[in-house]
């Protein structure tokens, strides 16, 4: 069986994740790793518990001279594994990381929404021309296999529509205000007291992060060419409570909804009623998303749209991908 | 909606519409004419000579059975020849959707916000329901609306969302589609 090496770059709640799942996993060996301060090399593989210790205790996990940057463009890896922080405007540093990856002919795999919202196209490309994999499923619904499933499971079709909860955090909020009568600001403070929130909480709830994920399954796999700004986007801060009650009575519910129509060339991101009985009424954080096809007609996807471990499961399913693809 | 041999044939529904005539010699001819034209067979007619509007036009209220699709196109000719229709039976909008507003509704005038959609005539807002927390407070409103069709309720959403982004309103509308 081949060793697969692996560069793993940012540690935070997706990294460490990643590690706890290739630790038990004998075909990937982690041969560097980099946070935001310091970076590690060891060509014969870290150990992952002694790294994770030493960056819980001293907040790095290396070198302060060995940065993300030389070892994306040094380290003797096969598989780049990016999960630093979303840069939506720049997508930067996390671009030209993946972009020296993927012009050393290395495979990349991230769960970062900046890069492949402003340039999938050229990093698809640089990686077709190089013949490696560049592969993102982490970056839209966490563990739910949306763009394996569209672009595999779905294969032919024509997706006329395309629907999504895609924010854990706004689907946290609705739920509450729903379920409990909560005002926007109560549940908020909630969603931040239990961590769905983060505390500048603004790019979920302006409705910004899920039009991210909708450009980039607009342009991964709808064929779209679209940026950030050709979505209509209304995010949920102006709900109110008594919006929510009169839905309820009506048997209806309200979502913050991603939608695309392909034809229409039409990304909106907005709070929408739906039936209560839709499936996309998911509760709490999950995320789902239907997609209207051709023959198949409306297909759903429902599961966890974040977290450590599930956004590694999507992670680790890009890997072994990889590994079944390609023979280096 | 029967097929036959592969040629869709709509049925005929029954629409009642209320007409305001001028008050001069020909007018009533100008309301039957397109109506036959267009193949619509009457029903009944009642026409008093006594009742008028406001405006001092005369009211004629007819039902008539047509093909469903083929009642804007009647409107349009009866505009065309100066009569006006002030209402349709609402039996006969067969498409609803509901809606949510929030925001200053009351301040920013709801009257104006519903004639608005009721102006064009295939549409209109059949149900208002409003939650006002203090005045000062943004209040909520549901509102449904019921159209002759697909593409007037389109007509309707354009306009309501036009009359939302001017009255800084947030409007909710349903998914589109029967997923
Ligand atoms: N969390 C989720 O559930 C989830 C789900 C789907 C997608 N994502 C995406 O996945 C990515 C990672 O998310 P996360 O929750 O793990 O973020 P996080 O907890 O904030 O961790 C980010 C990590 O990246 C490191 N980092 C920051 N700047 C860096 C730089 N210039 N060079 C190298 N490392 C750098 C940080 O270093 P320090 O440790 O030194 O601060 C940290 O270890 C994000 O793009 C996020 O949008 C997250």
């Amino acid at each position: 069986m081949k060793l697969w090496k692996i560069a793993l770059i940012g540690l935070g709640s997706v990294g460490r994740g990643v590690a706890q799942v290739l630790k038990d996993n004998p075909q990937f060996i982690i041969i560097a790793a980099a946070d935001s301060k310091s970076g590690v090399i060891n060509p014969s593989g870290l150990d992952i518990e002694v790294l994770l210790a030493k960056k819980k205790t001293t907040g790095r996990c290396g070198d302060p001279k060995l940065s993300a940057a030389r070892i994306a463009a040094e380290a003797d890896y096969d598989i780049l594994i990016e999960v630093t922080p979303t840069n939506s405007v720049t997508g930067e540093p996390a671009l030209s990381t993946i972009k020296t990856a993927l012009l050393r002919s290395k495979h990349v795999v991230t769960s970062n929404k900046g890069p492949v919202s402003l340039a999938s196209a050229e990093l698809l490309g640089i990686a077709e021309e190089k013949n490696v994999g560049f592969l993102f499923e982490g970056t839209v619904a966490g563990a739910v296999p949306i763009l394996r499933g569209i672009k595999y499971g779905l294969a032919g079709n024509k997706i006329t529509a395309l629907y999504g909860v895609l924010n854990g955090t706004c689907n946290y909020i609705l739920t509450r205000m729903e379920g409990e009568g909560l005002t926007y600001e109560q549940a908020l403070a909630e969603a931040r007291d239990l961590g769905y929130a983060e505390a500048d909480p603004s790019s979920d709830i302006n409705g910004t992060d899920a039009a991210i994920k909708l450009v980039i399954l607009a342009n991964t796999m709808l064929g779209m060419n679209v940026t950030l700004a050709d979505v209509n986007q209304t995010g949920i801060s102006g709900l109110t409570v008594a919006a929510l009650h009169m839905a309820n009575i009506n048997g209806q519910s309200i979502r913050l909804i991603a939608s695309l129509n392909p034809e229409k060339n039409t990304l909106e991101v907005s709070p929408r009623l739906l039936p209560k009985d839709n499936p996309l009424v998911v509760s709490g954080t999950l995320n789902a998303v239907t997609v209207e096809t051709e023959y198949a007609g409306a297909i759903t996807f429902i599961g966890r749209g974040a977290g450590s471990v599930e956004t590694a499961s999507a992670i680790l399913a890009d890997l072994l991908f990889i590994t079944d693809k390609y023979d280096r | 909606m029967k097929r036959i041999r592969g040629i869709r044939v709509q049925k005929n529904v029954r629409t009642s519409l209320r007409l305001e005539l001028k008050d001069k010699p020909g007018q009533l001819l100008a309301a039957i004419e397109p109506i036959s034209r267009i193949g619509a067979n009457v029903i009944t007619i009642s026409h008093q000579r006594d009742t008028k509007s406001q405006n001092g036009a005369l009211i004629v209220d007819i039902i008539i059975s047509l093909p469903e699709a083929r009642l804007p196109e009647l409107i349009d000719a009866l505009r065309k020849n100066e009569v006006a229709v002030v209402r349709i039976g609402t039996e006969y909008l067969t498409c609803t959707k509901t809606f949510i507003l929030i925001g200053h509704i009351l301040h920013t005038d709801l009257t104006d916000t519903v004639n608005r959609i009721d102006k064009a005539n295939v549409a209109e807002v059949t149900e208002l329901q409003l939650i006002m927390p203090k005045v000062s407070e943004r209040s909520t409103a549901k509102l449904t609306i019921k159209a002759v069709g697909e593409a007037e309720m389109g007509n309707a959403i354009t306009i309501l969302k036009e009359v939302s982004r001017e009255k800084h309103l947030l409007i909710i509308d349903e998914i589109a589609g029967d997923l």
